[in-house]
């Protein structure tokens, strides 16, 4: 019997609508290699975000804008300003996250340091160790920490592998951040594959050449609450009560994380929404594992309050971040600072190529291959990419002011939820925003937060 | 400060006076060590007293300190002797202090230490030497489970037994259990070694045994003269990574 002439185009066209059309191809990898997918960035798809959610500008009903060209909008942010000795003055709500040395080159590491100086932000080590340099009397010097200098500062991370943690590692630091989780792979905690494990890496990491970093999906040396506790308690005594201490977390059970973080002691919570990148995940994780930045910061803010730690406790958010837009309603959904990390990537020369976890990268960033290293900055090194990040920190500051200042804020501090209208119900449902039209929240659980 | 502690002068010397700036009031004879009753003191407080002797030269005799969890965490240099039992975390992120505890010691023991020497003459709780990049822990008792998981390069010597997954991710150093060990020995071990000498219950993924070689048993052996273990090293079994990527390989 023949077939109407149709029949292939419309069978085609029909089965092509299914969602296995577009993931065929990877599909067919898993089924011809035997491996699941492993690249970088984040979650690649439609969740509720930012583009979701609007600031409402003010006009007659006060309060009345501030105008930008001539009246200063407070762009500072404090973390420990209720506990410690020295604690961090940012000049800027916008801070470098937390990619790890061994994942990115040396270069882009110090380029994040020089940037975070130039513009009196934080940079983050990440969970591989700092970037130090073995002089020629056989001293050590903390290279990284030494870059953010005299007006940036460094943080650095006590993560579940503690690749290259050490008493002169915190020492030689401005903030501790104790690692629970990110965004991109929350709860799965993290792996640098050995061929990115290089000579330097492998110092800084102090383990043999090639030799995989597994960092597993827990502490090992902390079980329970009570044994957090100890940890940051030991932490806080060694580094001399003097800088803040926080934990973050991946976008999981962020409410009751928060909370129990809260009785913790510490100065600032940072919490990784699902848009969050990565250097090499698994897609499965990427794709499925975590909730959106949208949702997960509201929920950070409720903890704190609830255990009655805000006015001490730094909220920062991460995931997704882009510009200022972004930023500000960060901000009004209760965070108090963001940190960034692939939008700081591609100001520093990132094309979005997704195969960070190969070594290979072409623009020098996610590569320990000494020739690839050199293409880095555009071939111009550290200087130029410190420029890159630092022109883009300051735009992007810019534009937090200029959205504050629209709403009628003379500092930063001021936005809250009120600025914010969502433009979806889901959007308007998760983040607790009210409706624009409507006016109102669309679940009336969210009047009683 | 130095008012509130209970100070012991043992073996008084000639003192040249550089450190005579502090508080004791010590002029030309200086001590070599100090006690410090942790009774009523908190972690802040005896970790201040212990780094303020050891900067200053001095020996440290520490008792009653079983309740102070992070004890000596972070010192880069000195000689702390404690009387009686240690709590959890002792000697956190050692950084070159030689520690001996006349008693037991709690969890995680040593962790995170790069160097010194960490001697517990009785026995010690669960993790002992987690995360470990270097020096020696040497447990006289027994040891818990989890001794020596995601050991970076550590030396770590058991003279009793020892509980389930030792050695579990470590990607260096050597973990040496003189009597038994228990079950998921070397679990998804990397690289280092790990010596059992007695029985063990079970051996964890991606651990095989290995032939004993001559730099093994001339290794074992200085360690034990070195530390006053009695034990044929000959007779130990070794166990080593099977794989050497054992993950996305």
């Amino acid at each position: 019997m023949s077939t109407h002439p149709l029949y292939a185009k419309i069978a085609s066209k029909r089965y092509g609508e299914t969602p296995y059309k577009e993931v065929w191809e990877e599909i067919r990898y898993r089924a011809e290699t035997g491996k699941y997918i492993i690249r970088g960035f984040g979650y690649s798809g439609r969740l509720p975000h930012f583009d979701d959610l609007l600031l409402v500008p003010a006009h007659l009903a006060p309060p009345a804008p501030v105008d930008t060209y001539r009246e200063k909008v407070d762009t500072s942010v404090v973390i420990g300003g209720g506990m410690v000795e020295k604690p961090v003055k940012l000049q800027t709500p916008v801070l470098i996250a937390a990619m790890s040395y061994g994942a990115t080159s040396r270069e882009f590491k110090l380029a994040c340091a020089k940037a975070a100086n130039m513009t009196g932000t934080a940079t983050n080590t990440g969970e591989g160790g700092m970037v130090f340099t073995v002089k020629d009397n056989g001293e050590i010097e903390y290279t990284e920490y030494q870059y953010t200098k005299p007006n940036g500062y460094l943080a650095v991370q006590f993560a579940s592998g503690r690749w290259g943690v050490s008493i002169d590692y915190l020492l030689n630091s401005d903030i501790i951040e104790v690692k629970y989780g990110q965004g991109a792979k929350p709860g799965m905690g993290g792996h640098l594959l050995g061929e990115k494990v290089t000579e330097e890496i492998a110092r800084t990491r102090g383990i043999p050449v090639g030799t995989d970093c597994l960092s597993p999906s827990r502490h090992m040396d902390i079980r329970s609450l009570e044994e957090l506790k100890k940890v940051i308690g030991i932490i806080r005594d060694v580094i001399g009560y003097e800088k803040p201490v926080g934990i973050k977390f991946g976008p999981g059970r962020v409410y009751k994380d928060v909370y129990m973080a809260a009785q913790c002691d510490i100065d600032f919570v940072a919490v990784d929404g699902k848009y969050g990148g990565t250097g090499a995940s698994p897609d499965h994780a990427i794709q499925n594992v975590g909730l959106p930045t949208i949702a997960i910061i509201p929920a950070a803010d409720r903890a704190l309050r609830d255990a009655g730690v805000r006015d001490s406790v730094t909220l920062i958010a991460l995931g997704g971040f882009r510009d200022g837009g972004d930023v500000a309603k960060a901000l009004a959904l209760g965070a108090d600072a963001v940190a960034l990390a692939s939008a700081i990537e591609i100001a520093a020369g990132c094309t979005l190529c997704g195969q960070c976890s190969l070594g290979k990268c072409a623009v020098g960033i996610c590569t320990q291959d000494p020739e690839l290293r050199k293409r880095f900055g555009g071939g111009k090194g550290i200087d130029q990419g410190a420029l890159w990040i630092s022109n883009y920190i300051h735009a992007v500051t810019k534009e937090v002011a200029q959205i504050a200042a629209a709403i009628g804020h003379k500092s930063i501090k001021e936005f809250n939820k009120e600025d914010l209208r969502a433009i979806t119900v889901e959007a308007a449902a998760i983040s607790g925003v009210k409706l624009a039209g409507l006016e109102d929240y669309v679940l009336p659980q969210w009047k009683w937060f | 400060m130095w008012a509130s502690i209970h100070l012991v002068f043992r073996n008084p010397y000639i003192y040249c006076g550089k450190y005579a700036h502090s508080g004791i009031t010590v002029v030309s004879v200086a001590v070599s060590e100090v006690e410090i009753d942790a009774s009523n003191l908190s972690l802040r407080e005896v970790n201040a007293k212990i780094r303020e002797a050891v900067g200053r030269g001095l020996r440290v005799h520490l008792k009653n300190a079983s309740h102070i969890y992070g004890l000596a965490a972070g010192l880069k240099s000195g000689d702390i002797v404690i009387d009686g039992d240690a709590g959890d975390y002792l000697a956190m992120l050692n950084g070159g202090a030689k520690i001996t505890v006349n008693g037991n010691a709690g969890d995680y023991v040593a962790d995170g230490a790069w160097s010194g020497e960490v001697i517990v003459k009785g026995c010690v709780g669960y993790g002992a030497s987690m995360y470990a990049y270097g020096g020696v822990l040497v447990v006289y008792g027994d040891a818990g489970d989890a001794v020596g998981q995601i050991l970076k390069g550590a030396t770590v010597i058991v003279n009793g037994c020892a509980g389930d997954s030792i050695g579990l991710y470590m990607v260096g150093g050597d973990i040496i259990i003189v009597g038994d060990a228990g079950k998921l020995v070397g679990d998804w071990m990397i690289r280092g070694c790990i010596y059992v000498g007695g029985k063990y219950e079970s051996l964890g993924n991606n651990a095989k045994e290995a032939e004993l070689t001559d730099d093994d048993i001339k290794k074992l052996s200085n360690l034990f003269n070195k530390y006053n273990v009695k034990a044929d090293p000959s007779k130990f079994k070794k166990i080593v990574p099977l794989s050497l990527r054992p993950f996305y390989g």
